[in-house]
C-alpha cells in the first residue's frame, strides 16, 4: 500500500513539475494582452480579470469599416435546453444593452451590421480539448460546406464554445489566461476574422467577454490597427 | 505485484514528462499545403537544383498580394534556396513546426520552419527532405514550447514560402519564409561564394527614355574578387550601360544599371540577363524590360502667357492690375505678362491658376520667365519677396518650390523650371505671391507660365 501511495505521488509530482514548467516558460509578446497562437502569431486575448491595459493607440494597420456578426454554437453542450436559452442574449453582441464597446467603435467610425443567422454545430466535442487550429479548421470545414456564410470584409464569426469544452490558444488555457480572443486566418474563401468565446458559467461576462473581443476584431483585425 | 505497479508508475511520469507537450499537437492550418508541399504546384519545385541567396535578398523580394492559399508563387516558391546565416532562436511551435530564426550579420533576420513529418499528406516530394531536417536538427538541439537561444552559424536548404503577417517573431517584412526546410547544416565549412540580385526586377522604358535598376552582389565564405558585370538579351534600339561597369574586391555592392531606348527601339517585352562573373563563378539573374512608345507631352495650363488680354484672365485669378501690357515691363513673348508689385508701398499681388496633373503622368514640370526689377540697393535685406508655391485646392500649402526677392533683380528674364510629379492625381493651384514694403518698388513680372506633363 505503501508503494502504491508512493506510485500516486510521484505521478503527482511529476504533473505538478510539468504544469509549473510550462507556465513558467510561456514566452509573450511585449504587447499587454496579446499573446502567441499554436502557429507563432500574435494574438489579442480578453484576459480572464477583464483589465484594460490603457487608452489605446493606433499602429498603421487595418480597421474594418463595419463589423456584422456571424455566430456559431459549437459543441453539444449547446443542446441543453439551460445553456440553449443564453444563445439569444449572444446574438448580437453590439446591441448588447451591456455592451460598454458600441460606443468605441462608433468613435472609431465602424458599423455595426445586424447581424447574420446563426449556425448551431453540435458536434459533440465536451469534455475534449480544442485549440486555435481546431478552430481554424473548424471554420474552413464550415464554409467548404456552406454551413456558414461566406466572409465579406467586415464577417466576423463568433465562436461560442459549449460548456465542457476545454478551450487552449498557445500555451494559454481558457478561463485562466483568457475569456475570449480573437484572431484571423487565410482560407480559400478569404481572410476569416473570428472571436472564439469559450463558455463563462457567468452569463454576463460570457457576454461582457463576447462583446469586448467583437469590438476589438473590428478596431484591430490583424494586429496592427487600434489597441 | 507492487513492483510492477510501481514501474509502471514511474514509467508513466517519465512519459508524462517527455512527451506531454506534444500529445495535443496538431497540424497547421493557414497555406498548409503549400508549406508541407501538398499543393497542386509542388511539383513545379526543382529538387534539383539549388539557389544560393541570402538573408537580405530574400527580405528584398516583394510579397505577392494577394497571396494564394493553395497555390505557389513562382520563381521564389518553386525554388530550393540555399542559406548561410545564423540560428539565433528556435522553438516548437503548436502545429508541431519547428520555427528558426535565422540572422545576418546585419541583424536581419527571417524564419525557416521544419515541420512534423507527421504532418505532411502523402506524396509531398518534399516528406524525405523534412525528415531529414528534423532528424539533423534533433540531433544537435531539444526544441521545447519555448524560445531558446542557439546563436550557431547554419547552412540552411529549403523552399520559399511567402507567410501572411500575424507579428510572428523574427519575420521578415515581407513574410517570406523557408518552409518547409529541406537540409540543415550546423557549423558549415563555407566556399568562398556570391549572390546576384536585380531590383527592380521590371523595368519599363519608353522609346526616347531611360530607366534604371540597381545590381547588387554579396558575397559570403571568404569570396574576395572584382565581379563583372555584363547584360544580354537586350531588345533592338536599347542599350545597357553598369556604373560603376564592375564590383571591386571583395566583390560586395551594387552598380545601376541604365537602359536606354532610341526613339525606334523594338517596342514589346523581353527578359534581359544580366551576368555577373568573378573569382571563377558566374551568377545570372534577369530583368523583364518592356519598351513602350514614346510619351506624348501636353502643356496643360491655360492662358499660359497672358495673351488673352485683360477682358479675360481666366483661368488665371489675378488680383487687380497685374495684367499689363505697357511698355514699362514688356513681356518675355506676345503682348501680355503678369505685373505683381511695382508701387512702393506695402502692397501684396498674387496670380494662381488650379489644374490637375493626370495620375497617369510619367513627367510633370512647371516653366515660368520671370523678371525682376528693384529700386532697392540692399545687396543683403530680400525687403520685397515672390514666393512660388503649389497649393491644394483648398488653398493650404503643399510646397513652396522658390521665393526671390529684390536680391535677385536682374536685366531681362530668367526662366525657372520645377520638378511636380509629386503632385500626379492631384488638383493643385499653381500660386504666385508679390510681396512689396513700405518704399522703394520691386516688380516681379511673369510671363509663359507653362506646366508641361507626359503620360
Amino acid at each position: 500500500m505503501k508503494r502504491l501511495a508512493f506510485c500516486l505521488l510521484l505521478c503527482g509530482l511529476a504533473t505538478a513539475v510539468l504544469a509549473a514548467q510550462q507556465a513558467a516558460s510561456v514566452d509573450r509578446p511585449p504587447e499587454p494582452n496579446f499573446v502567441f497562437d499554436d502557429d507563432g502569431g500574435k494574438v489579442q486575448i480578453v484576459p480572464a480579470d477583464f483589465s484594460v491595459p490603457g487608452p489605446k493607440k493606433f499602429h498603421g494597420g487595418a480597421v474594418l469599416e463595419s463589423a456584422q456578426q456571424v455566430s456559431i454554437f459549437l459543441g453539444s453542450g449547446w443542446g441543453d435546453q439551460q445553456f440553449r436559452s443564453r444563445e439569444t442574449n449572444l446574438l448580437d453582441v453590439a446591441a448588447n444593452k451591456e455592451n460598454t464597446h458600441l460606443g468605441e467603435l462608433q468613435t472609431h467610425n465602424i458599423k455595426t451590421l445586424r447581424p447574420s443567422p446563426q449556425l448551431e454545430d453540435f458536434t459533440n466535442l465536451s469534455n475534449s480539448k480544442v485549440n486555435d487550429l481546431t478552430i481554424q479548421r473548424k471554420v474552413s470545414d464550415l464554409l467548404q460546406k456552406k454551413a456558414i456564410p461566406a466572409p465579406t470584409p467586415g464577417t466576423v464569426y463568433l465562436i461560442f464554445l459549449a460548456p465542457g469544452i476545454d478551450s487552449t490558444l498557445g500555451a494559454h488555457k481558457a478561463g485562466v489566461d483568457y475569456v475570449a480572443y480573437h484572431n484571423f486566418v487565410n482560407l480559400e474563401a478569404g481572410e476569416i476574422h473570428y472571436v472564439v468565446v469559450p463558455f463563462h458559467h457567468d452569463a454576463q461576462r460570457h457576454a461582457s467577454a463576447a462583446a469586448r473581443a467583437f469590438a476589438e476584431t473590428a478596431m484591430n483585425p490583424n494586429g496592427q490597427g487600434w489597441f | 505485484m507492487m513492483q510492477h505497479v510501481r514501474r509502471c508508475c514511474l514509467l508513466l511520469a517519465v512519459v508524462l514528462l517527455a512527451v506531454s507537450p506534444a500529445l495535443f499537437a496538431q497540424c497547421g492550418v493557414e497555406r498548409w499545403s503549400v508549406k508541407t508541399g501538398t499543393d497542386p504546384d509542388a511539383g513545379l519545385v526543382n529538387l534539383n537544383s539549388f539557389s544560393n541567396t541570402t538573408v537580405a535578398s530574400m527580405r528584398a523580394l516583394t510579397a505577392p498580394n494577394p497571396i494564394p492559399s493553395n497555390n505557389r508563387v513562382s520563381p521564389t516558391e518553386t525554388t530550393q534556396w540555399v542559406i548561410n546565416a545564423t540560428l539565433t532562436q528556435y522553438k516548437l511551435e503548436g502545429d508541431s513546426d519547428y520555427h528558426l530564426i535565422l540572422s545576418d550579420a546585419s541583424g536581419n533576420t527571417m524564419i525557416a520552419e521544419i515541420p512534423s513529418p507527421t504532418c505532411v499528406g502523402a506524396g509531398s516530394p518534399f516528406f524525405a527532405g523534412i525528415q531529414n531536417s528534423r532528424s539533423e536538427f534533433d540531433a544537435r538541439f531539444t526544441a521545447t514550447t519555448t524560445f531558446q537561444t542557439a546563436n550557431i552559424p547554419v547552412q540552411v536548404t529549403g523552399v520559399g514560402m511567402f507567410d501572411f503577417l500575424h507579428g510572428q517573431t523574427g519575420v521578415a517584412p515581407n513574410g517570406i519564409e523557408l518552409h518547409p526546410v529541406l537540409d540543415i547544416i550546423f557549423n558549415p565549412t563555407q566556399t568562398p561564394a556570391f549572390s546576384l540580385s536585380a531590383s527592380p526586377t521590371t523595368v519599363s522604358v519608353a522609346q526616347g527614355g531611360t530607366k534604371t535598376t540597381t545590381i547588387s552582389t554579396t558575397v559570403s565564405g571568404g569570396f574576395n574578387s572584382a565581379i563583372s558585370l555584363s547584360a544580354t538579351g537586350l531588345p533592338a534600339g536599347v542599350t545597357a550601360a553598369f556604373s560603376p561597369a564592375s564590383i571591386a574586391a571583395p566583390g560586395s555592392g551594387s552598380s545601376t544599371l541604365t537602359f536606354t531606348a532610341s526613339s525606334t527601339a523594338t517596342i514589346g517585352s523581353s527578359t534581359v540577363t544580366i551576368t555577373a562573373s568573378g573569382g571563377g563563378i558566374s551568377h545570372t539573374a534577369t530583368v523583364s524590360l518592356s519598351v513602350t512608345g514614346a510619351g506624348v507631352t501636353t502643356q496643360i495650363l491655360g492662358n499660359p502667357g497672358f495673351e488673352n488680354g485683360s477682358a479675360n484672365i481666366a483661368p488665371w485669378s489675378l488680383t487687380a492690375g497685374v495684367i499689363n501690357n505697357s511698355a514699362s515691363e514688356p513681356p518675355h513673348s506676345g503682348s501680355w505678362d503678369a505685373w505683381l508689385d511695382g508701387y512702393g508701398t506695402n502692397h501684396t499681388d498674387t496670380a494662381l491658376q488650379q489644374v490637375t496633373i493626370p495620375a497617369g503622368a510619367t513627367a510633370a514640370t512647371l516653366s515660368f520667365f520671370l523678371h525682376i526689377d528693384s529700386a532697392e540697393t540692399s545687396t543683403s535685406t530680400a525687403f520685397d519677396t515672390f514666393t512660388v508655391q503649389i497649393r491644394n485646392s483648398s488653398g493650404t500649402v503643399l510646397s513652396t518650390l522658390a521665393t526671390y526677392s529684390n536680391l535677385n533683380k536682374a536685366a531681362g528674364y530668367q526662366q525657372k523650371t520645377f520638378n511636380l510629379i509629386n503632385f500626379k492625381g492631384q488638383t493643385i493651384q499653381i500660386f504666385f505671391k508679390g510681396v512689396e514694403d513700405f518704399t522703394l518698388q520691386t516688380s516681379f513680372v511673369l510671363d509663359d507660365v507653362t506646366l508641361n506633363v507626359t503620360q
